[in-house]
């Protein structure tokens, strides 16, 4: 019965997903550092 | 003076940033419906907040700008206060929903769906590329600063839509949770990393606010007398 439950309330769950997670940190941190480089390629002084 | 502020907020946005993505991966637990997958909240939530904290102070900007119309120092420090936050607030914007895309494909299974939620929020964000789009295409810094503060104004009407739109209609996306019904551990991580990008937004904010102003300040330069050229 018990194992029978623990099946029922697994079924639900979303089990790893592990890559998802990973490419959204990625794309965060990569997205922040982008948009950090081009202020700084815009900084007063270094536009034409 | 403002340059120290600027490189001690980037240290400790960075410090943040860099343990709270340790706290998200590994420190926090995991959900018990969503399980690993939840762990995008720490980045996504923040992300979307701090978009609409700058489309939010572009709307004050915007009204700020209107109610003195006058070409004076502070009026263009509103205008360009209100560029620097309608394209810091469309990046974090943008990097949100793109964050939600990922989070749905494994939750509800496409990357994107036409729920109300998404679908202003993207509203949003193509209406603050075209008021930027806007902006590139007058030349005249007090017209410019009219007709964006008008489009801003406008666009604003956006916000509550996106934040209500999740109990005004049948939405996929969930309501917004109250720290009550979250454990106290996710509430904790995830307030760590809303702290860290409101650190990096204001560092990113004031950076783009000093590009803005400095280019306000050339176009309004007086043109160089013909002898000076000359030489």
């Amino acid at each position: 019965m018990s194992a029978l439950m623990l099946l029922a309330a697994q079924a639900g769950r979303i089990q790893g997903g592990w890559e998802f997670v990973w490419a959204a940190y990625g794309l965060t941190w990569v997205s922040l550092v982008l948009y950090a480089a081009s202020l700084w390629a815009r900084r007063p002084g270094k536009e034409p | 003076m403002a340059r120290t502020i600027r490189l001690v907020l980037s240290v400790l946005a960075l410090l943040l940033l860099v343990s709270g993505a340790w706290l998200g991966l590994a420190w926090a637990p995991p959900d018990r419906e969503m399980g690993d997958v939840q762990r995008i909240m720490y980045v996504h939530l923040p992300s979307v907040w701090m978009g609409l904290l700058g489309v939010t102070l572009n709307f004050v900007c915007s009204v700020a700008y209107l109610l003195n119309p006058r070409r004076t120092v502070a009026n263009l420090d509103a205008d360009a206060l209100a560029e620097a936050s309608a394209e810091v607030g469309l990046f974090f914007g943008t990097l949100g929903l793109m964050l939600g895309s990922i989070w749905g494909r494994p939750t509800w299974g496409v990357f994107w769906t036409w729920d109300p939620r998404l679908t202003s929020m993207a509203i949003l964000l193509v209406a603050y590329a075209g008021y930027l789009a806007l902006r590139r295409f007058i030349d005249d810094a007090e017209r410019r600063a009219a007709w964006s503060a008008v489009v801003g104004i406008i666009i604003a009407v956006d916000i509550p839509i996106i934040w209500f739109s999740v109990r005004w209609w049948n939405s996929l996306h969930q309501v917004q949770s109250s720290p009550k019904t979250v454990d106290p551990s996710m509430v904790f991580v995830l307030r760590w990393n809303a702290v860290a990008f409101l650190l990096l937004w204001l560092v990113f904010l004031s950076t783009r606010y000093v590009i803005a102003r400095s280019r306000r300040e050339r176009e309004l330069a007086p043109p160089p007398l013909a002898s000076e050229v000359a030489r």
